[in-house]
């Protein structure tokens, strides 16, 4: 049982490394983002994991916060992609 | 018999987090090999997160079942990322469209560009200058398409000073 949950953790480095790949080659900002969310979501994963081979509960805290981080990172890379900036001034009303 | 079903329940959890790290790897797979940013989002968005999913599942059943312990940080794990991941991606593929990323050439649709064209909305998707700068999706070794930059903006800085001096 114990081999089984290596194995999945291998396959799941494997997987950030490919992530890696795209985000170092990747031609347009918008891959970047894509592949960084999938490499946090892919963490987390990694961290449950590590927690079920270790039967500790200590690393469950770190599975929902880096679910919270790749999605934070997510929406304000993409929103500064698409608008040049990450928060709106609440009276500065620029058409899209 | 409680031990037969305790040894059964573990199988199964340690099998669904071996699905759900092979789900994750063929997410990579379609993250390198597809040619375009949408096309990528597709399997970057659906398939990464069923595997997490499958794993974070998977975790909850071993603890459940080995230490008797229901993790409440897992279960909201599994809800928040099956809220926020569609999100997310929705938000990147807007962006990419409208910050001017063109489609793979063997794309036949576009719907956000027609819908924009026919609401009269300002769009730079496929019919951009951004086009011209960055023509083809794939083959292009770390060199991004730039972020849209207005033209207007060198022609209006280089007017103002003319006034100023008549």
């Amino acid at each position: 049982m114990q081999t089984v949950l290596l194995i999945s953790m291998m396959l799941l480095a494997l997987a950030i490394g490919g992530c890696l790949y795209r985000v170092l080659k990747g031609p347009s900002i918008a891959d970047r983002i894509a592949a960084l969310d999938t490499i946090g979501v892919n963490v987390a994963a990694e961290v449950a994991i590590a927690g079920a081979y270790t039967r500790s509960t200590a690393y469950f805290e770190l599975v929902l916060l880096m679910g919270i981080l790749a999605f934070i990172g997510t929406v304000a890379l993409a929103r500064y992609m698409e608008r040049g900036r990450v928060l709106d001034a609440p009276d500065d009303s620029t058409p899209d | 018999m409680l031990q037969t079903i305790q040894l059964l329940i573990e199988w199964l959890s340690v099998l669904l987090i071996l699905l759900g790290a092979l789900l994750s790897v063929f997410s990579a797979f379609g993250l390198i090999r597809l040619p375009d940013v949408y096309l990528r989002s597709h399997a970057a968005t659906k398939s990464a997160t069923l595997g997490v999913l499958c794993v974070l599942t998977g975790v909850f059943l071993y603890f459940a079942s080995s230490m008797q312990t229901a993790s409440m940080n897992i279960l909201l794990g599994i809800v928040f990322f099956f809220i926020t991941a569609p999100v997310a991606g929705h938000l990147n593929g807007r962006a990419a469209h409208r910050s001017g990323v063109p489609l793979w050439t063997g794309s036949i649709q576009d719907e956000l560009a027609d819908a924009a064209k026919a609401a009269g909305v300002p769009d730079a998707g496929t019919s951009g200058a951004a086009m011209s700068d960055a023509a083809k999706p794939d083959d292009m070794p770390g060199e991004p398409p730039t972020l849209k930059e207005p033209s207007e903006q060198q022609s209006g800085r280089q007017e103002p000073p003319e006034p100023k001096e008549t």
